[in-house]
């Protein structure tokens, strides 16, 4: 029990003595990073290893081409094809969904005329109806 | 007399844990609704639909986005689904070299307006919701500046939209004055790889890090804090690689001329004006956050035309996306009447 008690003890010191060492060591190396000079440097060295790495990838295509294999900008260029492929597809999908509800709407458009005309026919029917058994006739003048 | 059996100590909990398997992630059922390149959209059903209005998550792209389904009982996404809410996350994948030319107008215009266009035709919606975490908050400001889609609220958690202020003041002025560049190196490496993103995101916020793991050494005896420890950790250590042309363009027209701000940025030759947003606007900042402090993300809130806005700065640093089980506070007040 009082061997625990002093590991809780200990690991709570530990993170509290921890952390604060943490959080000045981080605020000194920022301070020391944060320089015109450093980022200048990086920038410049960079660059310079950039374009080391550029004819070693211009010198890599051209032995590609003698030795008849495929380069990472061949397997590159495949595979924005099929994203350009997907592209198309992607692009006829959205007509065929445009389409099908275009559809969709014309349907409950037509539907609804449907409803407006045999409504139209059943009042028509029943006018029909009425003056048929009507014994006033049209033209018939009234006694 | 029955031994009492006598607790293992911490740092054997700790080391154990630390040796033990990657805890599974994402577990929350969803259903893929598109995909295009590396990209997918996931649609995550509710439990039952309360609200009219989905969320469309957009996360950043350095980041997996796990961290918003980081396990049952954890996860943002499933206290959103359990809400009542149906759920779009736009999982932008993990670039290889041949994405190299893919570009911030790309992703932009090609995966997130055409991502919005797919789950408002998914889910019949007439209005939707865009919640931007981190770089996937810029870019879903960028988005709803040349909009047509119908969006009602934009929730920015931990966003940078401001660049005039920086912590590395010195490596600001140099890149401003062109003394500093690198673009040829990301002409040449196409994509900017993971190890090369943590690093850099290390440098800014904590060149040495351990004390997450004396916060684990504290608590080894807690399973729920272990497993909830090991699953942030190994989401903090899958940084992705960032496509260059991104890259590029986020160093030169957001880092160094600081377009968005100014009102300047062209997306696909249309302008990218904040000023253009009128939706309903949220945004989080974490007071604690040294990788997006609040002088970056609070600027929103004076350069849209919503009229409704509202900025919060909660209690935590960067990952401020973390759900206990329930929804956050700040999303409890102010998601629901908007949805």
């Amino acid at each position: 029990m009082g061997k625990k008690k002093s590991e809780d003890e200990l690991l709570k010191v530990l993170k509290k003595k921890g952390t604060k060492l943490e959080a000045e060591l981080n605020e000194k190396i920022q301070k020391w990073l944060n320089s015109r000079e450093l980022i200048e440097k990086a920038s410049l060295e960079s660059n310079a290893a950039a374009k080391e790495a550029k004819k070693l990838q211009e010198l890599m295509e051209m032995m590609s081409v003698i030795g008849n294999i495929p380069t990472k900008r061949d397997v590159a260029n495949v595979a924005r094809m099929q994203v350009q492929m997907e592209e198309k597809i992607d692009h006829l999908e959205e007509i065929l969904l445009e389409m099908k509800k275009n559809i969709r709407k014309k349907k409950k458009k037509k539907s609804i005329t449907d409803i407006k005309m045999d409504k139209e026919k059943r009042i028509d029917d029943l006018i029909k109806a009425i003056t048929a058994s009507s014994p006033f006739k049209s033209g018939t003048e009234l006694p | 007399m029955k031994k009492k059996k006598r607790k293992p100590s911490k740092w054997k909990l700790a080391a154990e844990a630390l040796s033990g398997p990657a805890p599974d992630m994402g577990v929350t059922p969803r259903e893929e609704v598109w995909k295009k390149n590396k990209a997918t959209l996931w649609y995550y059903r509710p439990a039952e639909k309360k609200y009219k209005v989905p969320v469309f998550l957009v996360f950043s792209l350095i980041n997996q986005p796990v961290i918003l389904d980081l396990g049952p009982g954890m996860s943002l996404i499933e206290s959103l689904t359990n809400g009542g809410w149906e759920v779009y996350l736009l999982d932008f994948g993990v670039p290889g070299y041949e994405d190299g030319h893919i570009n911030v107008d790309d992703l932009v215009v090609d995966y997130l307006q055409k991502g919005v266009q797919r789950a408002l035709r998914h889910s019949g919606a007439k209005e939707i919701t865009l919640y931007g975490f981190c770089l996937g908050g810029t870019l879903t400001a960028m988005y709803a500046a040349i909009a047509e889609e119908p969006i009602k609220n934009i929730i920015l958690s931990t966003t940078p939209i401001d660049f005039s202020h920086s912590e590395f003041d010195q490596w600001e002025q140099s890149f401003k004055e062109g003394k500093a560049n690198f673009d040829d190196v990301l002409d040449v490496l196409q994509v900017l790889p993971g190890f090369a993103v943590q690093f850099g995101i290390r440098l800014i916020t904590s060149p040495i890090y351990y004390s997450p793991y004396l916060s684990l050494l504290n608590k080894a005896d807690n399973p729920a804090y272990v497993q909830k420890w090991l699953r942030f950790n190994e989401w903090v250590n899958s940084t992705l690689p960032v496509p260059g042309a991104v890259m590029k363009q986020l160093m030169n027209d957001i880092g160094k001329e600081n377009k968005l701000v100014n009102g300047t940025l062209m997306i696909r030759e249309k302008r990218a004006d904040l000023k253009n947003i009128t939706a309903n606007l949220l945004g989080v900042a974490g007071k604690d956050d040294k990788l997006v402090p609040d002088s970056m993300s609070s600027k929103i809130t004076e350069l849209v035309s919503s009229g409704d806005k509202t900025f919060r700065f909660l209690d935590n640093g960067h990952s401020a996306m973390i759900s206990n089980g329930e929804l956050p506070d700040f999303l409890a007040e102010w998601l629901p009447s908007r949805s």
